[in-house]
């Protein structure tokens, strides 16, 4: 796929034009940039996708399953295929959300699962993301401003429209939803992501909203107009992690959450996309359990693996962990956005023995994982050409009536030579992913 | 029942109100920089003092430069430009991607432009990319309430502007009529009827609003946000 630097340029400048920026707070200052932005796409053929697309759905059908279950019956523990320490001691598990369905049964409605494929052409699940995965609008508004910058590209090749994301996302909220309007809850105009919350609220044609527009009355959510009638809300896209989303059920100083949205929650009058709780399944450390719950819950084989991964909390693990730290990369469970990841190939003999004592004296804190040498992609220099960088891949799965994986995707990639973060927080940048359609 | 919530309906009061500010005072600002040109030179003193702003650039050249691109000073263009831009932004699912991207480009265009020489060429397409934004909001925006409200802030602004340069009482009118007509279509309560029949009052007379200045403007300033607060 060739694609000119003047052509790139010009994406470039519609990017800046509509805005497509993300904020970073640095240095005590809040300061939005633009996503960097490589228009040499990353193509998964039909056939390939068609694989991803069995493989994601599975998972985050297993995915659901076991969110169903922590917060009632919890049989898989029971069970003893996932061991009580790593569901009731995870960070993402929330006593107050036990016992309630939220509608439909649907706890995670958009899934941002995070794979990688290696050398050899295989796909690995690095990652899932079930609480508010964000990234979907890059690669969106990506698509429709490359089809006018580079509009060659697409005449002249087979890739599936993915334009239909908003579509996708409303009539997932449109499934639960309890009857009112939908919104979206933003934290507000200094949120790292708010121009995603802006894009899709205009896309999806939901309201987007702050706390402080909502408000619970009898159980019942609603927001207010700028006369003050009151119109009930069925569903929020909320963008708002579960700690702040209700400081009478969570963190009681929060200032960006609704009191009482979990009243008409638990009253099954509103849904909350993601639902609250979800934390516990995308735990690093629940994710090793992952492929267990799909034979576990769905009676079927992992169509899609796992990076190969051990956790210190066994024995045997343990003692893989500490022989071969040189090699493996290790991960914090509490962290995210790429922090907390360490290589042991980058540690001195100082740090290395640092960090084996703390996974010795913490060890469900942590988890190792083969580092897998994933492929790099292409992405343009500032000459235009080609220099080869590591690169991922987040998928979108949206469940609603069904699951669906949305036929495009995240791809980022580092922009450092040789690196493996990839994060937009750590710098990284994000290119269009085609699926082809023939 | 509408979907504008009350920071909605303020920041798209104030998003007209700022894309006005920039728009008129530009216009203004080619005219004063006009007579500058070949009779006084100081004209620009009387620009500033019927905005009430203090004459902090001694000199025409520096009140040129200074007025239109320190951004540090809330009075000049380039803030109106960054307030105008501030309030879109927060309205992007309301107004949509393409109005945003008229004031992104006005704002665009207009730091381009400071380093040119000449402004005032330079500027033009500023003025090109805020009429592109009203005619956006006219065309594509599909909320007739959204609509109505930026538009009253776009009137209330551009009368504030007027009744300060003394504009003539029959151009006055007409703006003063086009914003009755928004406030015909608005919801009972978002207009404040004590300080409409201030306005009705003064503009009843020719010329009066010029002995009642500052009354008028503090009715139109209030036009909406004390009902509001109400």
């Amino acid at each position: 796929m060739e694609m000119s630097i003047a052509t790139a340029r010009e994406i470039n400048k519609l990017m800046a034009r509509y805005g497509v920026k993300f904020g970073i707070y640095k240095n005590g200052g809040f300061i939005e940039q633009l996503f960097p932005y490589d228009a040499i796409p990353r193509i998964i053929s039909r056939d390939e996708f068609a694989r991803l697309d069995r493989g994601l759905v599975q998972r985050v059908d297993a995915l659901n399953c076991f969110l169903r279950d922590i917060y009632s019956k919890a049989s898989i523990v029971a069970d003893k295929v996932v061991p009580e320490e790593f569901v009731y001691i995870s960070k993402g598990y929330m006593p107050e959300c036990a016992h309630i369905v939220p509608p439909a049964g649907v706890y995670s409605h958009i899934s941002g699962i995070d794979l990688v494929q290696a050398k050899d052409g295989a796909w690995y699940i690095l990652e899932d993301n079930l609480r508010i995965p964000s990234g979907a609008s890059y690669p969106l508004i990506a698509r429709e401003l490359s089809r006018i910058a580079a509009p060659e590209a697409f005449s002249d090749n087979d890739v599936t429209d993915n334009r239909n994301y908003s579509e996708m996302l409303r009539e997932t909220m449109d499934f639960v939803n309890r009857g009112g309007l939908n919104v979206i809850l933003t934290p507000g105009r200094y949120n790292a992501a708010y121009f995603e919350h802006s894009y899709l609220a205009e896309r999806t044609g939901a309201l987007l909203v702050k706390a402080s527009e909502l408000a619970v009355e009898d159980a019942v959510l609603y927001m207010k107009d700028y006369l003050g009638v009151k119109a009930k809300v069925g569903a929020v896209y909320r963008r708002i992690s579960d700690e702040y989303l209700d400081p009478m059920t969570f963190r009681a100083d929060s200032l960006i959450g609704v009191p009482h949205i979990m009243d008409a929650y638990r009253a099954g009058n509103v849904a909350i996309i993601n639902a609250p709780g979800n934390g516990v399944a995308d735990d690093k450390g629940i994710y090793y359990f992952v492929p267990k719950m799909v034979k576990y819950y769905l009676d079927e084989e992992p169509i899609l693996q796992n990076a190969p991964t051990y956790l210190p909390y066994y024995e045997d693990d343990m003692k893989f962990t500490l022989d071969n730290i040189k090699r493996l990369v290790i991960k914090d469970v509490s962290e995210a956005g790429g922090y907390g990841v360490v290589f042991g190939s980058g540690l001195s003999e100082e740090k290395l023995a640092e960090l084996k004592a703390t996974i010795i004296k913490e060890p469900r804190r942590f988890i190792s994982q083969e580092v897998i040498d994933f492929i790099d992609l292409d992405i343009m220099d500032e000459n235009g050409g080609a220099v080869p960088r590591k690169a991922d891949l987040r998928a979108y799965v949206l469940t609603g009536k069904s699951t669906r994986v949305w036929a495009s995707g995240l791809t980022r990639f580092s922009r450092v030579e040789g690196s493996f973060i990839v994060n937009s927080s750590q710098g990284g940048g994000f290119k269009d992913t085609w699926v082809l359609s023939r | 029942m509408g979907t504008i919530t009350i920071e909605y309906s303020s920041n798209l009061y104030w998003l007209g109100r700022y894309v006005e500010r920039a728009y008129t005072t530009l216009n203004t600002f080619f005219n004063y920089c006009d007579i500058s040109l070949d009779k006084d030179k100081n004209s620009y003193k009387e620009f500033l003092d019927k905005l009430d702003i203090e004459d902090k650039y001694g000199d025409y050249k520096r009140f040129i430069h200074g007025y239109l691109y320190d951004g540090a000073d809330c009075f000049t263009v380039s803030s109106s430009l960054r307030f105008a831009h501030d309030n879109a932004l927060v309205c992007r699912n309301v107004i949509g991607s393409e109005a945003l991207a008229y004031i992104q480009l006005a704002a665009d265009a207009f730091h381009a432009s400071s380093k040119e020489k000449n402004p005032r060429l330079s500027l033009m397409p500023v003025i090109d990319y805020l009429l592109a934004f009203w005619g956006s909001i006219d065309d594509k925006l599909a909320s007739g309430e959204a609509r109505t409200i930026v538009k009253c802030g776009k009137l209330v602004e551009r009368l504030d502007l007027y009744f300060r340069f003394s504009y003539d009482h029959k151009l006055i009118n007409s703006e003063y009529e086009k914003l009755c007509y928004l406030l015909s279509r608005v919801r009972k309560g978002f207009c404040n009827a004590r300080h409409l029949a201030v306005l009705v009052e003064v503009l009843a007379i020719e010329e009066s609003y010029k002995a009642r200045l500052d009354e008028v403007l503090d009715s139109l300033s209030r036009l909406f946000e004390e009902e509001r607060a109400a």
